[in-house]
């Protein structure tokens, strides 16, 4: 015999979907952010004048 | 529980347990999770244990440590949809001593979670990913616990633990398979 589904646990439930995507959207831009953050570190930290790629050869 | 999952163009098993209470857990699955296609299949079991049951999941997914530490190490994180039906069937067997044994395979697949039944993809499509990954050379299938699990064995699995999700008592309890 069916039962009949609590609706409001459902939509409980899809509420803390909702916030799971959020959570997990933001960590990626988050991660990026700082992949990002790092690699323009590292441009200005590696030789004169910040250009990595350019310290890189002359060595 | 060991799970199969695709993680980029990787097969890879996780072991995955459950956490003593809801919130508590060190290494959650969701924090292992890339995308919103892995969130969503998260839910998609929760969703679909609770169309089964009637009842809310009271313990939550979790990495065990030698996976999370494997993932982290690599800075690997889930992408993609195939670990929701694992992740349900690990949710609908825990307590039960029968199924409670080391190394574990689970087949996975993606659910389609309706509110009368809920869907399941073959386990053939999972192994067509592991197999097309293999023959791009992936070699990387790991285990944290056995080294020779059993990869290919995952059709039997699936079929037994299907068809005891369907011999459950639940208030909507169907399952089908594509």
């Amino acid at each position: 015999m069916k039962k009949k589904i609590d609706d409001k646990q459902l939509s409980a439930l899809e509420q803390e979907r909702n916030e799971a995507l959020a959570r997990v959207v933001k960590r990626v831009k988050e991660s990026k952010d700082i992949q990002n953050g790092e690699a323009s570190h590292m441009a200005h930290s590696s030789g004169p004048g910040g250009r990595t790629h350019q310290s890189y050869v002359n060595a | 529980m060991l799970i199969p999952i695709i993680v980029g163009d990787e097969g890879v098993l996780v072991e995955v347990g459950l956490s003593s209470a809801p919130g508590n857990a060190s290494s959650k699955l969701e924090d292992f999770l890339a995308d919103c296609d892995a969130v969503n299949a998260l839910y998609d079991a929760f969703a679909a244990f609770f169309i089964l049951t009637g009842a809310m999941p009271t313990r939550e997914p979790c990495l065990a440590p030698a996976s999370a530490e494997l993932l982290s190490a690599s800075n690997t994180r889930i992408v993609g949809d195939s670990l929701g039906l694992g992740v349900l069937l690990l949710l609908l067997t825990n307590g039960e001593q029968d199924f409670d044994k080391g190394g574990t395979s689970a087949a996975t697949g993606a659910l389609d979670v309706r509110r009368d039944k809920i869907v399941c993809r073959p386990v053939d499509q999972l192994r067509a990913k592991l197999d097309a990954a293999v023959r791009q050379g992936v070699s990387t299938i790991f285990c944290p616990k056995q080294f020779d699990a059993p990869s290919h064995s995952y059709r039997g699995l699936f079929v037994r633990q299907v068809s005891q999700i369907k011999n459950r008592s639940g208030p909507l309890a169907q399952m089908e398979v594509e």
